[in-house]
């Protein structure tokens, strides 16, 4: 995939939504993912016609919960538009809510590592950081849960972000202690030295690769807007 | 299980307050075993260390290869403590700055000067600008993989970076001479200097030797396009060779850097050359507030004299290969692949087939509620303090280790 320089920002919130609506969708809670495509350069499309943002709105619309869409795309996609709205409005809910559960780490953690994969896909110097990790997975869980979160690179030559159960064994594992703590570091409030020191997290396996997921999921949430 | 850690812990939290991530670098917990291995220790001798909670450790680190002849060494003490009486840091060196050159300059065969700092990375980054000065030229080759210290141009870190620091950074995989040969055709002219370790020992992975042929060979290119060879003796120094590692391996290289084992845990860093590049060595800026350290040289000049009278270095191989003997048999024993690579006075252990280093993990975890201080995924060390019946204490203690992991393998 080629360098796109500073919208890698907008691409990533863009992925990231598309990663949280992916998990929703897979826990049942909306009726359908909300697809991202970026129309020209200016303009991203999420979940289908309709609902379609220019690049830097949709920064705000991650950061605030809210901006307005292109009016003309709604109109004439009305329904399909609406319903795109509501499963954002829907993610964003979770999002920002104080209660501390599993859907909302979930979607927080896989909107993140989606963030993260954006940047290995799109920028040459996280590319290149990533080159010699391409047979690793990671797993990143949470202890006494069901959350699994995969991140691997996958056979159309990207990385990718999956939950659930995955067909290969991990390489890396990242294990949360509890919710409350993966509710952290979603939030960017997680010492990634002093965390596992702690005993907030467990990680084995090939390290120099978790470390390398780490640097570039904290410039991530450095430089990309969120809700959290 | 794990031992005691209260106190530690406590000391953890504090400092997480006040230093950022609490402990950093090579020694920070994330990169061992974090709640395994303790945090903080009080005091050490010999081969044993005591953590601030009391638990007392056989240790197979040795401060991550400062230590050659054992903690605490009371002849180096004491020799130390002499100097120390006088004083440390003064305006001006002390005699024994030149004592320890004439040392150094004496022990290692190719050397005709010797220069002094305190870490390893201060004489690499050094050391490899002496070679552009003195060729004129402003590439660098080193192997894919390879620690040289915490500069720029060479740190695993991904922070605090430009691309323009490495940019005059060429890489090649280790022991692959005809990439080597390539990267020389590509950049004929243009490369200063090759540095290299005596073998190549990077954390996370077993250690590679040497092919036979590899030392001549790329001695040879060096000598061929007018490349200065540095030898990156840092970690090895001492431990396979008491005149530098290259007599181990039968090469000359044109400079080479000392740091870990020198001073034996005081804070010292040398780096000899050849007569051809003493006018280069005069040209490149080198100081530091606190490198004329008296105290450290004096440390530095009891090691050196203690390394060659009783051949330490050909004793921690034997005694190294006597461990790591031990280490397989009980492995075999237990059905468990183990391999020690590298060599013997460093071994890097490894399980065949745990490319993910979850197994050795497991183990050193487990060793560890034994008091072994085993690091996962970064070469060992052997001092010369560690006694035959230390290391068979610590053998026995693997032992049971492995049995434990076997068993809640199978469980
Ligand atoms: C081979 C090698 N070179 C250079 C260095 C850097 O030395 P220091 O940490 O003293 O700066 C190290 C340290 O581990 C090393 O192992």
């Amino acid at each position: 995939m080629k360098d796109i320089g500073d919208r890698i920002i907008s691409h990533a919130a863009a992925f990231s939504i598309e990663a949280a609506s992916k998990e929703l969708y897979e826990r049942s809670k909306v009726k359908r993912e909300l697809k991202v495509k970026f129309i020209n350069d200016n303009l991203v499309e999420l979940g289908g016609p309709g609902l379609c943002f220019k690049e830097n709105k949709l920064l705000k619309a991650v950061e605030s919960g809210f901006a307005f869409p292109q009016i003309v795309s709604l109109i004439f996609n009305f329904i399909n538009g609406i319903e795109s709205i509501l499963i954002l409005l829907e993610i964003r809910k979770i999002l920002s809510s104080d209660t501390v559960n599993s859907e909302k780490v979930s979607l927080g953690l896989r909107s993140g590592l989606t963030g993260a994969t954006t940047f290995a896909n799109y920028d040459i110097r996280y590319k290149k950081l990533l080159d010699e990790h391409k047979d690793e997975v990671v797993l990143f869980s949470i202890d006494k849960t069901k959350i699994s979160i995969w991140l691997y690179f996958s056979s159309e030559n990207t990385w990718k972000v999956q939950s659930g159960t995955f067909s290969r064994e991990p390489t890396t594992t990242f294990t949360f202690k509890d919710l409350s703590v993966a509710n952290n570091a979603i939030s960017g409030r997680f010492d990634h030295l002093g965390g596992p020191a702690v005993g907030d997290a467990k990680v084995s396996g090939n390290l120099p690769f978790l470390d390398k997921i780490g640097y570039i999921s904290r410039k991530v949430e450095q430089q990309v807007p969120s809700i959290l | 299980m794990s031992l005691n850690h209260d106190k530690s812990d406590k000391l953890f939290s504090r400092a997480l307050n006040v230093i950022p991530g609490g402990i950093y670098g090579h020694v920070a917990p994330v990169a061992g075993l974090p709640t395994h291995l303790p945090k903080y220790i009080q005091n050490a001798s010999g081969c044993r260390f005591n953590d601030v909670d009391g638990n007392e450790w056989i240790d197979f680190m040795c401060g991550f290869g400062a230590i050659l002849h054992g903690y605490s060494h009371p002849e180096i003490d004491a020799f130390a403590n002499e100097q120390r009486l006088k004083g440390s840091i003064f305006n001006q060196p002390s005699p024994v700055m030149v004592e320890l050159a004439e040392s150094l300059t004496n022990k290692i065969d190719f050397a005709d000067w010797t220069v002094f700092a305190k870490n390893g990375s201060d004489l690499t980054t050094w050391a490899i600008r002496v070679a552009r000065e003195h060729t004129q030229r402003p590439y660098v080759i080193k192997a894919k993989g390879s620690y040289h210290g915490v500069d720029a141009w060479c740190d695993p870190g991904f922070g605090g970076r430009v691309d323009e620091d490495r940019s005059k950074i060429l890489e090649f995989p280790w022991n692959d001479l005809e990439c080597l040969k390539t990267l020389l055709k590509s950049y004929a002219n243009q490369v200063s200097s090759i540095i290299l370790t005596p073998y190549h020992h990077a954390a996370f992975a077993p250690s590679i030797m040497p092919t036979e042929t590899f030392w001549s060979e790329v001695e040879q290119v060096c000598q061929k396009n007018g490349i200065i060879l540095i030898l990156d003796d840092v970690r090895v120094g001492g431990r396979l060779h008491d005149g530098g590692s290259h007599r181990y391996f039968n090469f000359t290289p044109d400079l080479s850097v000392y740091s870990k084992a020198l001073g034996n845990g005081y804070a010292i860093s040398a780096c000899t050359g050849k007569d051809f590049l003493r006018n280069a060595s005069k040209e490149v800026f080198l100081t530091g507030s606190c490198w004329n350290d008296a105290v450290a040289m004096s440390a530095a000049l009891k090691s050196l004299e203690i390394s060659h009278e009783f051949n330490v270095a050909e004793s921690i191989l034997a005694k190294g290969k006597y461990f790591s003997q031990g280490m397989c048999a009980i492995a075999k024993k237990n059905n468990l692949p183990l391999n020690m690579s590298g060599p013997f006075s460093m071994p890097y252990p490894c399980f065949e087939g745990d490319e993910s280093l979850f197994r050795i993990q497991k183990f050193c975890e487990i060793a560890a509620g034994k008091g072994l201080y085993f690091h996962p995924h970064h070469n060992w060390f052997i001092s010369n303090a560690h006694s035959i019946a230390d290391l068979d204490l610590a053998i026995d203690l693997a032992d049971q280790a492995m049995c434990e992991l076997v068993d809640l393998e199978n469980s």
